[in-house]
């Protein structure tokens, strides 16, 4: 929404180039910052496996429960595309080697008994989800912070999704 | 005084508050269009909310020493409101607008404060735009990473 007249000298398309040049100057600072390296595992591992848990579970929920299918769809990809670009942002800092890289697939879940286990069983993830992603951003390095901010917002949204 | 802002921080934070001071003016807009009451009253809450988010920009400049913009007295529209679809539309549109800009903050600060600030601008405004995509039946409803440009 840009201000009608001259009255303001930024418009919506000065913040939408100024938030897309971000990522590539935080990039920078975030190879040193990030790189975990040899002192433990990539602190976003623990989302990957979040993540992908839980796509697994939605993807059970919405086999099994028609009613909540078309959410737990959603909440199954959603999920998946958090897996995808947080395991991006692991590679990134440190380029897997060459043994197979730690893409293990979570056990299988088992599917919740009734069709309000299974909602419940999905809101709690995703509220276990949103807030782990939300510790994340306040100490991480700037471009990973805005990544899990928005791991942490999408997940607040599909509980929306659920209501 | 508190702390300093980077320049890339404070430039984000004024982008922010542009795109919450147009959410507010787009709020008083809409409100007459919305034909159910429910869509009234949410519009006042998102008003209330946005207001919260504008304060909270405002005040991260004024703690740094940086005298916030004021709002421009209109705005153009990207499309026309004729009814309350049309309205909704462009509410989806302004709190896409708001998470970009607070994803922005995120990526642009370091402290702790000021980036669950940010969370908050991005979270809020990410869940009001699912709201009102389900309002008006628009898929997906939500977003895998909201604010990302």
């Amino acid at each position: 929404m840009e201000p009608s007249s001259q009255s303001g000298p930024f418009g919506r398309r000065d913040m939408l180039r100024m938030a897309a040049l971000v990522p590539v100057a935080a990039a920078f600072t975030a190879g040193c910052a990030a790189g975990s390296g040899a002192e433990g595992p990539d602190p976003l591992k623990a989302l990957v496996t979040r993540a992908r848990s839980d796509a697994a579970l939605a993807r059970a929920v919405a086999k099994a429960y028609p009613g909540l299918s078309q959410s737990a769809t959603m909440i199954g990809s959603v999920r998946d595309e958090h897996a995808s670009a947080l395991q991006r942002e692991i590679d990134r800092v440190n380029p897997p080697g060459g043994e197979k890289n730690s893409s293990k697939s979570p056990p299988a879940p088992s599917t919740p008994a009734s069709s309000d286990a299974a909602e419940k069983a999905l809101r709690e993830a995703l509220r276990a989800a949103r807030k782990q992603a939300a510790d994340l951003v306040s100490w991480a390095p700037s471009n990973r912070a805005g990544l899990a901010g928005s791991v942490s917002a999408g997940c607040a949204s599909l509980l929306e999704v659920l209501r | 005084m508190s702390a300093q802002l980077s320049t890339k921080t404070e430039d984000a934070l004024r982008s922010v508050l542009r795109a919450e001071q147009a959410a507010i003016w787009l709020a008083g807009l809409t409100r007459a269009y919305a034909s159910e009451q429910r869509v009234a009253s949410a519009i006042t809450e998102a008003a209330d909310g946005h207001r919260a988010h504008r304060d909270a920009a405002e005040r991260l400049l004024r703690d740094a020493g940086v005298t916030p913009a004021p709002a421009a007295p209109a705005y153009q529209l990207p499309s026309e409101v004729e009814d309350q679809r049309t309205a909704v539309q462009l509410l989806i549109t302004s709190e896409e607008d708001c998470a970009i800009g607070w994803r922005s903050v995120l990526e642009t600060s370091e402290g702790a404060q000021l980036r669950r600030t940010a969370l908050d601008g991005l979270t809020n405004a990410a869940t009001r735009a699912t709201r009102w995509r389900i309002t008006i039946d628009k898929q997906p409803a939500a977003q895998a990473f909201p604010g990302k440009p």
